[in-house]
Protein backbone atom coordinates (compact mmCIF):
# COMPACT_ATOMS: atom_id res chain seq x y z
CA UNK A 1 0.00 0.00 0.00
CA UNK A 2 1.73 3.52 -1.06
CA UNK A 3 1.12 6.80 -0.10
CA UNK A 4 1.60 9.99 -1.53
CA UNK A 5 0.53 14.04 -0.99
CA UNK A 6 0.03 17.24 -2.75
CA UNK A 7 -0.99 20.38 -2.54
CA UNK A 8 -4.81 20.42 -3.98
CA UNK A 9 -7.32 23.19 -4.51
CA UNK A 10 -11.16 21.20 -3.70
CA UNK A 11 -13.01 21.63 -6.84
CA UNK A 12 -16.01 19.89 -6.71
CA UNK A 13 -17.82 17.55 -3.68
CA UNK A 14 -20.75 14.94 -3.97
CA UNK A 15 -22.43 12.57 -1.34
CA UNK A 16 -21.21 9.14 -1.38
CA UNK A 17 -23.90 7.03 0.54
CA UNK A 18 -24.69 8.39 3.99
CA UNK A 19 -21.22 8.65 5.42
CA UNK A 20 -18.46 9.49 2.78
CA UNK A 21 -17.90 11.93 0.69
CA UNK A 22 -16.17 11.78 -2.83
CA UNK A 23 -13.91 15.07 -4.13
CA UNK A 24 -12.79 15.81 -7.01
CA UNK A 25 -9.15 17.85 -6.59
CA UNK A 26 -6.65 19.88 -8.84
CA UNK A 27 -3.47 18.82 -7.29
CA UNK A 28 -0.35 20.00 -8.09
CA UNK A 29 1.50 16.57 -8.50
CA UNK A 30 -1.43 14.52 -9.79
CA UNK A 31 -3.76 16.87 -11.99
CA UNK A 32 -6.97 16.28 -11.17
CA UNK A 33 -7.92 13.95 -9.10
CA UNK A 34 -10.93 11.89 -7.66
CA UNK A 35 -10.76 10.68 -4.12
CA UNK A 36 -12.91 8.84 -1.45
CA UNK A 37 -13.44 10.90 2.01
CA UNK A 38 -14.56 8.26 3.65
CA UNK A 39 -16.62 9.20 7.11
CA UNK A 40 -16.34 12.74 6.22
CA UNK A 41 -19.87 13.36 6.51
CA UNK A 42 -21.01 10.86 8.99
CA UNK A 43 -17.88 12.59 11.20
CA UNK A 44 -17.52 15.87 12.00
CA UNK A 45 -14.30 15.04 13.95
CA UNK A 46 -12.61 13.35 10.49
CA UNK A 47 -12.11 16.32 8.21
CA UNK A 48 -13.46 19.24 10.30
CA UNK A 49 -14.33 22.27 8.20
CA UNK A 50 -11.78 21.58 5.19
CA UNK A 51 -13.63 19.44 2.45
CA UNK A 52 -15.16 23.07 1.62
CA UNK A 53 -15.26 23.77 -2.43
CA UNK A 54 -12.20 26.09 -3.48
CA UNK A 55 -10.65 24.87 -0.53
CA UNK A 56 -6.38 24.83 -0.62
CA UNK A 57 -5.58 22.27 0.97
CA UNK A 58 -2.72 19.62 1.59
CA UNK A 59 -3.72 16.47 1.08
CA UNK A 60 -2.41 12.75 1.89
CA UNK A 61 -3.64 9.76 -0.05
CA UNK A 62 -3.43 6.02 -0.17
CA UNK A 63 -3.67 4.72 -4.13
CA UNK A 64 -6.00 1.97 -4.38
CA UNK A 65 -4.88 -1.39 -4.80
CA UNK A 66 -6.27 -2.87 -8.23
CA UNK A 67 -8.64 -0.60 -9.37
CA UNK A 68 -11.02 2.78 -7.90
CA UNK A 69 -9.90 5.80 -6.33
CA UNK A 70 -7.76 6.98 -4.08
CA UNK A 71 -8.49 7.02 -0.19
CA UNK A 72 -7.97 10.60 1.81
CA UNK A 73 -6.11 10.04 4.67
CA UNK A 74 -5.42 13.46 5.93
CA UNK A 75 -5.95 17.16 4.89
CA UNK A 76 -4.86 20.16 6.66
CA UNK A 77 -6.08 23.26 5.13
CA UNK A 78 -3.78 26.00 4.25
CA UNK A 79 -6.45 28.82 2.79
CA UNK A 80 -10.16 28.53 3.00
CA UNK A 81 -11.06 31.59 1.56
CA UNK A 82 -12.97 33.60 3.52
CA UNK A 83 -13.39 36.70 1.50
CA UNK A 84 -15.01 34.14 -1.37
CA UNK A 85 -17.17 32.37 0.45
CA UNK A 86 -18.85 35.68 2.20
CA UNK A 87 -19.56 37.02 -1.32
CA UNK A 88 -22.57 35.31 -3.39
CA UNK A 89 -20.72 37.16 -6.85
CA UNK A 90 -17.00 36.14 -5.76
CA UNK A 91 -18.63 32.19 -5.55
CA UNK A 92 -20.28 32.30 -8.59
CA UNK A 93 -16.79 33.02 -10.03
CA UNK A 94 -14.87 30.84 -8.45
CA UNK A 95 -17.45 27.97 -9.25
CA UNK A 96 -17.56 28.88 -13.03
CA UNK A 97 -13.41 28.45 -13.14
CA UNK A 98 -13.62 25.41 -10.68
CA UNK A 99 -16.27 23.77 -13.25
CA UNK A 100 -14.20 24.50 -16.50
CA UNK A 101 -11.12 23.49 -14.82
CA UNK A 102 -13.12 20.04 -13.92
CA UNK A 103 -14.95 19.51 -17.08
CA UNK A 104 -11.64 20.18 -19.10
CA UNK A 105 -9.08 18.22 -16.99
CA UNK A 106 -7.99 14.72 -17.94
CA UNK A 107 -7.84 12.50 -14.78
CA UNK A 108 -4.49 12.25 -13.72
CA UNK A 109 -2.67 14.47 -15.93
CA UNK A 110 -0.34 16.93 -14.61
CA UNK A 111 -1.40 20.38 -15.39
CA UNK A 112 1.06 22.57 -12.93
CA UNK A 113 0.58 25.55 -15.02
CA UNK A 114 -3.22 25.56 -14.28
CA UNK A 115 -3.08 24.76 -11.03
CA UNK A 116 -1.17 27.66 -10.44
CA UNK A 117 -3.17 29.87 -12.39
CA UNK A 118 -6.26 28.86 -10.37
CA UNK A 119 -4.39 29.18 -7.38
CA UNK A 120 -3.28 33.04 -8.13
CA UNK A 121 -6.71 33.62 -9.24
CA UNK A 122 -8.54 32.58 -6.34
CA UNK A 123 -6.06 34.53 -4.29
CA UNK A 124 -6.86 37.32 -5.74
CA UNK A 125 -10.78 37.16 -5.69
CA UNK A 126 -10.29 36.23 -2.20
CA UNK A 127 -8.50 39.27 -1.23
CA UNK A 128 -10.01 41.51 -3.44
CA UNK A 129 -6.68 43.43 -5.41
CA UNK A 130 -8.19 42.33 -8.68
CA UNK A 131 -11.83 43.07 -10.07
CA UNK A 132 -14.41 40.07 -10.45
CA UNK A 133 -14.72 40.24 -14.20
CA UNK A 134 -11.31 41.52 -14.94
CA UNK A 135 -9.83 38.05 -12.93
CA UNK A 136 -12.16 36.17 -15.00
CA UNK A 137 -10.68 37.37 -18.02
CA UNK A 138 -7.39 36.70 -17.06
CA UNK A 139 -8.02 33.41 -16.10
CA UNK A 140 -10.00 32.94 -18.95
CA UNK A 141 -7.35 33.65 -21.37
CA UNK A 142 -4.32 31.87 -19.55
CA UNK A 143 -6.65 28.79 -19.04
CA UNK A 144 -7.23 28.49 -22.89
CA UNK A 145 -3.68 28.98 -23.52
CA UNK A 146 -2.90 26.29 -21.36
CA UNK A 147 -5.31 23.72 -23.02
CA UNK A 148 -4.20 24.87 -26.53
CA UNK A 149 -6.75 27.17 -27.38
CA UNK A 150 -5.78 30.38 -27.61
CA UNK A 151 -7.48 32.60 -29.20
CA UNK A 152 -5.33 34.52 -32.18
CA UNK A 153 -5.45 37.98 -32.11
CA UNK A 154 -2.27 39.42 -33.08
CA UNK A 155 -3.02 38.83 -37.10
CA UNK A 156 -6.10 37.73 -39.47
CA UNK A 157 -6.39 34.16 -39.36
CA UNK A 158 -6.82 34.21 -43.49
CA UNK A 159 -4.76 36.66 -44.99
CA UNK A 160 -2.16 37.24 -42.12
CA UNK A 161 -2.48 41.15 -42.22
CA UNK A 162 -1.13 42.10 -38.85
CA UNK A 163 -3.98 43.08 -36.02
CA UNK A 164 -2.49 47.01 -35.41
CA UNK A 165 -2.41 47.22 -39.45
CA UNK A 166 -6.29 46.58 -39.99
CA UNK A 167 -8.25 49.18 -40.94
CA UNK A 168 -11.15 50.33 -38.88
CA UNK A 169 -12.00 49.81 -35.71
CA UNK A 170 -14.23 46.68 -36.38
CA UNK A 171 -12.84 43.25 -36.14
CA UNK A 172 -14.77 39.95 -36.68
CA UNK A 173 -13.93 36.35 -34.85
CA UNK A 174 -14.36 33.26 -36.24
CA UNK A 175 -15.65 30.67 -32.99
CA UNK A 176 -14.93 27.50 -34.94
CA UNK A 177 -11.10 28.68 -36.10
CA UNK A 178 -10.13 30.81 -32.79
CA UNK A 179 -8.82 33.43 -34.60
CA UNK A 180 -9.76 36.93 -35.61
CA UNK A 181 -10.57 38.36 -39.38
CA UNK A 182 -10.33 41.56 -41.13
CA UNK A 183 -13.63 42.86 -43.19
CA UNK A 184 -12.55 41.74 -46.14
CA UNK A 185 -11.68 38.05 -44.95
CA UNK A 186 -15.23 37.58 -43.15
CA UNK A 187 -17.59 38.20 -45.72
CA UNK A 188 -16.62 34.63 -46.54
CA UNK A 189 -16.69 33.46 -43.56
CA UNK A 190 -20.12 31.78 -42.45
CA UNK A 191 -20.26 32.91 -38.78
CA UNK A 192 -18.50 35.11 -36.66
CA UNK A 193 -18.78 37.19 -34.15
CA UNK A 194 -18.11 41.45 -34.28
CA UNK A 195 -15.50 42.27 -31.35
CA UNK A 196 -14.11 46.15 -31.59
CA UNK A 197 -10.18 46.55 -32.04
CA UNK A 198 -10.22 48.10 -28.37
CA UNK A 199 -10.92 44.63 -26.60
CA UNK A 200 -8.60 42.57 -28.70
CA UNK A 201 -5.93 44.80 -28.24
CA UNK A 202 -6.64 44.60 -24.18
CA UNK A 203 -7.24 40.38 -24.73
CA UNK A 204 -4.11 40.58 -26.73
CA UNK A 205 -1.85 42.41 -23.91
CA UNK A 206 -3.04 40.22 -21.58
CA UNK A 207 -1.53 36.81 -23.28
CA UNK A 208 1.46 38.40 -24.04
CA UNK A 209 2.30 39.43 -20.64
CA UNK A 210 2.56 38.22 -17.40
CA UNK A 211 -0.44 37.80 -14.73
CA UNK A 212 0.74 39.96 -12.22
CA UNK A 213 1.63 42.51 -15.59
CA UNK A 214 -1.75 41.88 -16.84
CA UNK A 215 -3.48 42.39 -13.39
CA UNK A 216 -2.64 45.53 -13.52
CA UNK A 217 -4.66 46.17 -16.66
CA UNK A 218 -8.11 48.51 -16.21
CA UNK A 219 -10.84 47.82 -18.37
CA UNK A 220 -13.85 50.19 -18.42
CA UNK A 221 -17.30 49.13 -17.89
CA UNK A 222 -18.03 48.56 -22.18
CA UNK A 223 -14.98 46.45 -22.42
CA UNK A 224 -14.83 44.50 -19.31
CA UNK A 225 -18.93 43.12 -20.80
CA UNK A 226 -17.64 42.53 -24.59
CA UNK A 227 -14.44 40.64 -23.43
CA UNK A 228 -16.48 38.56 -20.37
CA UNK A 229 -19.50 37.67 -23.32
CA UNK A 230 -17.03 37.06 -26.17
CA UNK A 231 -14.89 34.78 -23.71
CA UNK A 232 -17.76 32.81 -22.50
CA UNK A 233 -19.17 32.24 -26.20
CA UNK A 234 -15.77 30.85 -27.29
CA UNK A 235 -15.84 28.60 -24.47
CA UNK A 236 -19.05 27.01 -24.28
CA UNK A 237 -18.19 26.77 -28.04
CA UNK A 238 -15.48 24.91 -27.49
CA UNK A 239 -16.83 22.89 -24.34
CA UNK A 240 -20.12 21.96 -26.63
CA UNK A 241 -21.89 23.37 -23.13
CA UNK A 242 -22.41 25.60 -21.24
CA UNK A 243 -21.50 25.44 -17.40
CA UNK A 244 -24.00 25.39 -15.22
CA UNK A 245 -22.05 27.46 -13.08
CA UNK A 246 -21.78 30.09 -15.65
CA UNK A 247 -26.11 30.22 -16.58
CA UNK A 248 -25.96 30.95 -12.86
CA UNK A 249 -23.42 33.48 -12.89
CA UNK A 250 -25.09 35.12 -15.62
CA UNK A 251 -28.46 35.05 -13.80
CA UNK A 252 -27.15 36.51 -11.12
CA UNK A 253 -25.27 39.04 -12.88
CA UNK A 254 -28.69 40.41 -14.68
CA UNK A 255 -30.54 40.36 -11.30
CA UNK A 256 -27.91 42.15 -8.51
CA UNK A 257 -29.28 45.59 -7.98
CA UNK B 1 -34.95 -13.49 -1.46
CA UNK B 2 -36.19 -15.52 -3.61
CA UNK B 3 -37.39 -18.23 -1.33
CA UNK B 4 -39.67 -15.50 -0.39
CA UNK B 5 -43.51 -15.37 -1.80
CA UNK B 6 -43.15 -12.10 -3.94
CA UNK B 7 -46.12 -10.31 -2.02
CA UNK B 8 -42.96 -10.71 1.12
CA UNK B 9 -40.15 -10.03 -1.22
CA UNK B 10 -42.35 -6.46 -2.57
CA UNK B 11 -42.41 -5.43 1.03
CA UNK B 12 -38.46 -6.06 1.13
CA UNK B 13 -38.10 -4.45 -1.99
CA UNK B 14 -40.16 -1.26 -0.51
CA UNK B 15 -38.42 -1.20 3.07
CA UNK B 16 -34.89 -1.72 1.38
CA UNK B 17 -35.11 1.86 -0.48
CA UNK B 18 -35.44 3.51 3.20
CA UNK B 19 -32.46 5.41 4.23
CA UNK B 20 -29.95 3.37 6.52
CA UNK B 21 -32.13 0.07 5.58
CA UNK B 22 -29.98 -3.05 4.22
CA UNK B 23 -31.38 -5.86 2.71
CA UNK B 24 -31.02 -7.81 6.06
CA UNK B 25 -33.03 -5.41 7.77
CA UNK B 26 -35.78 -4.95 5.37
CA UNK B 27 -36.40 -8.92 5.78
CA UNK B 28 -36.54 -8.41 9.58
CA UNK B 29 -38.90 -5.57 9.67
CA UNK B 30 -41.20 -7.55 6.54
CA UNK B 31 -40.72 -10.72 9.15
CA UNK B 32 -41.84 -8.74 11.88
CA UNK B 33 -44.86 -7.04 10.15
CA UNK B 34 -45.96 -11.04 9.05
CA UNK B 35 -46.21 -11.69 12.47
CA UNK B 36 -47.64 -8.41 14.04
CA UNK B 37 -51.57 -8.13 14.45
CA UNK B 38 -53.51 -6.98 11.60
CA UNK B 39 -54.67 -3.44 13.18
CA UNK B 40 -50.96 -2.33 13.78
CA UNK B 41 -49.95 -3.42 10.20
CA UNK B 42 -53.61 -1.26 9.05
CA UNK B 43 -52.93 1.72 11.22
CA UNK B 44 -48.80 1.80 9.67
CA UNK B 45 -50.33 1.53 6.24
CA UNK B 46 -53.16 4.05 6.54
CA UNK B 47 -50.68 6.67 8.82
CA UNK B 48 -48.31 6.34 5.47
CA UNK B 49 -50.71 6.83 2.77
CA UNK B 50 -52.18 10.05 5.28
CA UNK B 51 -48.97 11.30 4.95
CA UNK B 52 -48.60 12.25 1.50
CA UNK B 53 -52.51 13.13 1.52
CA UNK B 54 -52.49 15.93 4.48
CA UNK B 55 -48.75 17.13 4.79
CA UNK B 56 -48.22 20.72 3.44
CA UNK B 57 -45.99 23.57 3.35
CA UNK B 58 -47.12 26.12 6.13
CA UNK B 59 -48.72 29.35 3.75
CA UNK B 60 -46.47 32.02 5.77
CA UNK B 61 -43.17 30.01 6.63
CA UNK B 62 -43.07 26.81 4.17
CA UNK B 63 -42.51 24.11 7.37
CA UNK B 64 -44.16 20.93 7.26
CA UNK B 65 -47.72 21.00 8.64
CA UNK B 66 -51.67 19.22 8.49
CA UNK B 67 -53.14 22.94 8.13
CA UNK B 68 -53.14 26.11 6.57
CA UNK B 69 -50.33 27.63 8.95
CA UNK B 70 -48.10 25.33 11.41
CA UNK B 71 -47.89 25.44 15.08
CA UNK B 72 -45.39 28.10 15.00
CA UNK B 73 -47.26 30.22 12.88
CA UNK B 74 -50.47 29.86 14.31
CA UNK B 75 -48.94 30.68 18.32
CA UNK B 76 -49.93 34.34 18.96
CA UNK B 77 -47.25 34.66 21.66
CA UNK B 78 -44.25 33.98 18.99
CA UNK B 79 -42.73 37.29 17.71
CA UNK B 80 -43.47 38.21 13.87
CA UNK B 81 -41.27 40.50 13.80
CA UNK B 82 -38.64 38.46 14.07
CA UNK B 83 -37.48 35.98 10.90
CA UNK B 84 -35.47 32.95 11.52
CA UNK B 85 -34.08 32.07 7.64
CA UNK B 86 -33.04 28.59 7.50
CA UNK B 87 -32.03 25.75 4.55
CA UNK B 88 -34.55 23.21 5.60
CA UNK B 89 -37.59 21.50 8.16
CA UNK B 90 -34.90 19.85 9.93
CA UNK B 91 -32.79 23.27 10.77
CA UNK B 92 -35.83 24.53 11.67
CA UNK B 93 -36.35 21.77 14.30
CA UNK B 94 -32.66 22.28 15.16
CA UNK B 95 -33.29 25.50 16.22
CA UNK B 96 -36.53 25.25 17.66
CA UNK B 97 -34.84 22.03 19.94
CA UNK B 98 -32.92 24.79 21.18
CA UNK B 99 -35.15 27.35 22.72
CA UNK B 100 -33.18 30.24 22.23
CA UNK B 101 -35.92 31.98 19.58
CA UNK B 102 -38.83 33.06 20.15
CA UNK B 103 -39.65 34.36 16.48
CA UNK B 104 -41.05 33.12 13.10
CA UNK B 105 -39.10 31.07 10.48
CA UNK B 106 -38.34 31.18 6.66
CA UNK B 107 -37.82 28.20 5.49
CA UNK B 108 -35.80 28.32 2.03
CA UNK B 109 -36.24 25.07 1.36
CA UNK B 110 -32.57 24.78 -0.11
CA UNK B 111 -29.80 26.83 -0.63
CA UNK B 112 -28.53 28.58 -3.43
CA UNK B 113 -25.77 26.42 -5.46
CA UNK B 114 -23.89 28.06 -8.77
CA UNK B 115 -22.13 24.49 -9.57
CA UNK B 116 -25.52 23.04 -10.24
CA UNK B 117 -27.11 26.13 -11.16
CA UNK B 118 -29.65 26.11 -8.21
CA UNK B 119 -30.69 29.54 -8.49
CA UNK B 120 -32.70 32.27 -6.53
CA UNK B 121 -36.08 31.53 -7.99
CA UNK B 122 -35.41 27.75 -7.06
CA UNK B 123 -35.48 28.50 -3.38
CA UNK B 124 -37.89 30.62 -1.40
CA UNK B 125 -36.15 33.85 -1.57
CA UNK B 126 -39.00 35.80 -3.16
CA UNK B 127 -41.69 35.04 -0.73
CA UNK B 128 -38.83 35.97 2.44
CA UNK B 129 -38.74 39.84 0.30
CA UNK B 130 -42.35 39.59 -0.15
CA UNK B 131 -42.63 39.84 3.56
CA UNK B 132 -40.18 42.01 4.67
CA UNK B 133 -41.59 44.84 1.78
CA UNK B 134 -44.84 44.14 3.66
CA UNK B 135 -42.95 45.91 6.79
CA UNK B 136 -43.68 44.56 10.10
CA UNK B 137 -40.29 42.63 10.19
CA UNK B 138 -37.80 44.47 12.58
CA UNK B 139 -34.66 41.91 12.22
CA UNK B 140 -33.88 38.60 9.91
CA UNK B 141 -31.46 36.07 11.43
CA UNK B 142 -29.58 34.19 8.65
CA UNK B 143 -29.47 30.70 9.66
CA UNK B 144 -28.25 29.04 6.53
CA UNK B 145 -25.46 26.01 7.75
CA UNK B 146 -21.62 27.34 7.05
CA UNK B 147 -20.49 25.62 3.65
CA UNK B 148 -20.14 27.55 0.66
CA UNK B 149 -23.79 26.76 -0.24
CA UNK B 150 -24.88 28.22 3.02
CA UNK B 151 -22.72 31.62 3.25
CA UNK B 152 -23.63 32.33 -0.35
CA UNK B 153 -27.03 32.05 0.45
CA UNK B 154 -26.41 34.46 3.13
CA UNK B 155 -24.73 36.81 1.37
CA UNK B 156 -27.11 36.96 -1.42
CA UNK B 157 -30.20 37.29 1.02
CA UNK B 158 -28.42 39.99 3.29
CA UNK B 159 -27.58 42.12 -0.48
CA UNK B 160 -31.08 41.80 -1.41
CA UNK B 161 -32.30 43.12 1.91
CA UNK B 162 -30.21 45.74 2.33
CA UNK B 163 -32.71 48.23 0.33
CA UNK B 164 -35.02 47.87 3.52
CA UNK B 165 -34.67 49.20 7.06
CA UNK B 166 -34.91 45.79 8.81
CA UNK B 167 -32.15 44.25 10.89
CA UNK B 168 -30.02 41.86 9.41
CA UNK B 169 -27.75 39.33 11.72
CA UNK B 170 -26.07 35.91 10.79
CA UNK B 171 -26.25 33.75 13.76
CA UNK B 172 -22.24 33.31 15.25
CA UNK B 173 -19.39 30.69 14.60
CA UNK B 174 -18.24 29.26 17.23
CA UNK B 175 -16.74 26.45 19.85
CA UNK B 176 -19.00 23.77 20.64
CA UNK B 177 -19.42 22.71 24.25
CA UNK B 178 -17.87 20.47 26.16
CA UNK B 179 -15.48 20.53 23.44
CA UNK B 180 -11.44 20.92 23.62
CA UNK B 181 -9.99 23.70 20.98
CA UNK B 182 -7.40 21.53 19.68
CA UNK B 183 -9.91 19.34 17.49
CA UNK B 184 -11.84 22.61 16.14
CA UNK B 185 -11.23 23.17 12.76
CA UNK B 186 -9.09 26.57 12.32
CA UNK B 187 -12.21 28.46 10.33
CA UNK B 188 -14.27 28.32 13.14
CA UNK B 189 -11.65 29.17 15.45
CA UNK B 190 -11.07 31.83 13.65
CA UNK B 191 -14.23 32.97 13.53
CA UNK B 192 -14.61 32.37 17.52
CA UNK B 193 -11.89 34.72 17.98
CA UNK B 194 -13.16 37.42 16.08
CA UNK B 195 -16.88 37.57 17.73
CA UNK B 196 -15.37 36.76 21.97
CA UNK B 197 -17.29 38.76 24.32
CA UNK B 198 -16.33 40.62 27.11
CA UNK B 199 -16.88 38.68 30.67
ZN1 LIG C 1 -7.84 39.10 -43.69
ZN1 LIG D 1 -45.40 28.42 9.62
Amino acid sequence: MSTFSTPAILLRRSSYGDYDLIVTLLTLNKGKLTVIAKNAKKSRKRFPGLLELFSVLHIECRTPRARGMAVLQDATLENPFSGIRGNIMKTSYASYWAELVNLWLEEGKEQTRIYHLLRYCLDSLDSGIIGNEELSIIFQLRFLSFSGLSPNFSECNKCHTKMDEIKGNHLFFELAKGGILCKGCSSSSLSSLNLTKGIVKQLLWIQENDLKTAGRLKFNQASLREGLKFLEKFIVFHIGKEPKSLKFLRNLCSQMP
Amino acid sequence: MNHYPSSIRKVINNLNKLPGIGLKTAERLAMHLLSAPESEVLELSRNIGELKKTIRLCSQCFALTDSDLCRICSNPSRDNALICVVENQADMVAVEKSGAFTGVYHILQGLLSPMDNVGPDDIRIKELLTKIEKGNVREVVIATGTNVEGEATASYISDCLNRFTVNITRIASGVPMGGELKYVDQVTLKKAMEARHAL
